[in-house]
């Protein structure tokens, strides 16, 4: 059963009681609260998921509820367990939301290990993944958010989930964090496009939240082979330049930017190594968002897909 | 290659373990001591590379880049050597001694 089908009060019962089970393809995460506004945002924001039993088995299990004391009355406050302990600072009651995705955003981080974990977007069209790493600021979760409402399938907004081994890139299907004027950027670029409310007082400014596409949770178990490694910058100046970045600098553009590469070590090494082997590497510097997907997309069109008999090959060999 | 005598004197090996990730003109070593990777030049990665084979002598370096080095360079290949080992020593994927090292490519 969609969530998008279940009611309000029967959704805040179940996540008042043994909590709701979301599975986000890479991860599965249960989540708790009594907090009844929560219940309607989850609601839109997670309404093609499906329901998940919350007796099974879960990477994480976060619990957003009011600080306790004086904080709940003074300047109120809401907390988030992760695994039963508040390993982030609480915020502003009024902005639940945001507390429960990058809480959960963040006990991810700090606890899947069995992945290499970037930080980037990434949407992929056939199969075939362009990943976009990139700090804040950068411009990423608006340009991913308008290629997923323009044919690309989200895979995330903000893990690149890469399989140790093969790295073939997984899903972490989350709705989209946008912030500040990207907002109404996105709005705008797709009035059909189904965004959460509007959070104005967070430590980044104003947040809101765009929900993934029915289809792509549907898709939230598919991998993706990958195809394109895009570093985007966001500059109104600009329309839409593309560099190519040779495969090294990409390499190590990629390992600074993994949550995890270090605590990897050799097996994070080959991965990267393989996902850069098998990619075509760019620098996009954009300020036009239809222009950057459509030079996105004939990138992807133009770059030849890896040859499946050809990829063990490729991959490092033993060689002493 | 050159043909090398025996060389006396020290030896420099590549520690074990070493993963070499090769691009094109560039190519990425992975330190399975610190699990840093390092991004190397092609001098450097050749000089790695003739010491996966085998240890050598700073001469024996400074000879095998002799050849590769346009003639108004060679008078410079041993302080070309020199610091190129002190960098991969730096980096920690050169050490003296004999080496059991393998790489994975």
């Amino acid at each position: 059963m969609r969530i998008a089908d279940i009611s309000v009060e029967s959704l805040l019962q179940r996540l008042s009681s043994d909590g709701l089970g979301i599975d986000f393809g890479a991860a599965r995460a249960r989540v708790r609260t009594a907090l009844p506004a929560v219940a309607g945002m989850i609601q839109t924001l997670y309404s093609g998921y499906t329901t998940e039993d919350a007796e099974g088995m879960f990477d994480v299990t976060v619990d957003l509820r009011r600080v306790r004391g004086v904080r709940g009355f003074i300047r109120p406050q809401c907390e988030l367990l992760c695994d039963g302990v508040p390993e982030i600072e609480p915020f502003p009651l009024d902005t639940p939301l945001p507390l429960r995705e990058w809480g959960t955003n963040y006990a991810i981080a700090t606890r899947l290990f069995c992945y290499l974990l970037l930080h980037a977007g990434v949407v992929e069209r056939g199969g075939r993944a362009i990943v976009m790493p990139a700090m804040p600021g950068s411009g990423k979760s608006t340009l991913t958010a308008a290629l997923t409402l323009r044919g690309f399938r989200l895979l995330s907004d903000e893990f690149g989930v890469v399989r140790l081994g093969d790295a073939r890139l997984l899903r972490m299907l989350r709705p989209l964090a946008l912030k500040n004027e990207s907002i109404d950027v996105i709005q705008r670029f797709e009035p059909t496009a189904i965004i959460g409310p509007r959070f104005p007082k967070t430590h980044k400014g104003t947040v809101a939240h765009l929900a993934p596409q029915a289809s792509h949770v549907d898709a939230r178990h598919e991998v993706a082979n990958p195809a394109l490694v895009v570093f985007p910058r966001f500059d109104p100046s600009a329309g839409v330049e593309l560099e190519p970045v040779t495969k090294p600098r990409a390499f190590a553009r990629l390992a600074v930017n993994s949550f995890n590469y270090h605590a990897l070590g050799p097996d994070a090494f080959d991965a990267l190594g393989q996902l850069v082997h098998e990619s075509s590497c760019w620098q996009l510097r954009y300020g036009d968002l239809d222009g950057a997907i459509k030079a996105l997309g004939e990138l992807l069109d133009e770059t030849r897909p890896i040859d499946e008999s050809a990829r063990a090959a490729q991959y490092p060999q033993e060689v002493a | 290659m050159p043909d090398f005598a025996e060389p006396p004197g020290l030896r420099f090996a590549v520690i074990d373990q070493v993963r070499v990730l090769e691009f094109e003109d560039e190519a990425v070593v992975f330190n399975p001591l610190s699990w840093d990777a390092h991004l190397l030049n092609p001098a450097a990665i050749a000089v790695l590379e003739l010491l996966l084979e085998a240890p050598r002598s700073e001469d024996e370096i400074a000879a095998f880049l002799t050849e590769a080095l346009q003639p108004d360079e060679q008078s410079q290949a041993s302080a070309y050597a020199q610091r190129l080992i002190n960098e991969l020593q730096t980096l920690g994927l050169v050490r003296l001694g004999e080496s059991t090292a393998s790489a994975n490519r």
